[in-house]
């Protein structure tokens, strides 16, 4: 058992290197086919067009009202009158 | 027997590797081609789904520059913040009328704002004189890049 020291050391080494390498690996790769089963079934189905057209509607409204809300905040101010 | 059995367990960590590197590969395949509308969409549908992405950009830069305007001391001044919010109202409301012929009109009023190259009208820009400043377009600059990166990416 002495004489197969040397080489049950670099054996555990290996060991201890491929068990690493598969624990970071592993879940990158089960998340990946997570990834890819979720995009070939996905939980919603796509948007319609009227959904499409009315969001655009919506968003656009909304964003003009935070742009008027600014401009309301922060009137033009007028030049200093000078005597 | 122990060899035989390390071997094994190499072989199959080799494999695992490829295969992930080659799911690495398909995933980053498959999400540059799926920036683009829902093939179901109509055309008309298709150009709002990609004028509502340009609106919601346009958001990001809109929002940058009033917080810039807000924190102490500003890095924008208030009529700079007016001037972007008042072309970001005109950009939208262009996007909403034209939804398939906006991005020309919007790159034209944001290269008057910024002379931001990417957004000039011809190669190389012309000469150009920003309706901001230049340590303002300076600040902008990540949200501008990311604007026209979108609206590129989109029209």
């Amino acid at each position: 058992m002495g004489l197969n020291a040397p080489e049950n050391v670099q054996s555990a080494d290996r060991v201890v290197a491929v068990t690493n390498v598969v624990a970071v690996v592993l879940p990158h790769v089960i998340a990946l086919i997570k990834t890819l089963a979720a995009k070939n079934q996905p939980d919603q189905p796509p948007p319609t067009d009227a959904e499409v057209l009315a969001g655009l509607g919506q968003v656009c409204e909304k964003t003009l009202a935070v742009d008027d809300a600014w401009l309301a905040a922060h009137p033009v101010q007028p030049p200093p009158v000078t005597p | 027997m122990r060899e035989r059995l390390y071997d094994r367990l190499e072989t199959i960590a080799a494999t695992v590797i490829v295969f992930a590197v080659l799911a690495m590969v398909a995933v980053w395949l498959s999400g540059c081609t799926g920036y683009g509308a829902p093939p179901t969409l109509s055309p008309n549908a298709k150009a709002a789904f990609h004028a509502t992405r340009a609106v919601q950009v346009l958001d990001v830069f809109r929002d940058a520059a009033i917080s810039a305007n807000e924190v102490v001391p500003p890095l924008l001044t208030t009529d700079s913040t007016r001037t972007v919010v008042l072309w970001h109202k005109s950009a939208v409301k262009t996007i909403r009328t034209v939804p398939t012929g906006w991005s020309p009109t919007v790159k034209a009023g944001l290269f008057e704002l910024t002379c931001h190259p990417l957004a000039a009208p011809t190669q190389p820009p012309p000469p150009c004189t920003p309706l901001l400043r230049p340590s303002e377009v300076t600040h902008l600059t990540p949200y501008i890049g990311l604007a026209l990166v979108v609206i590129n990416e989109v029209q």
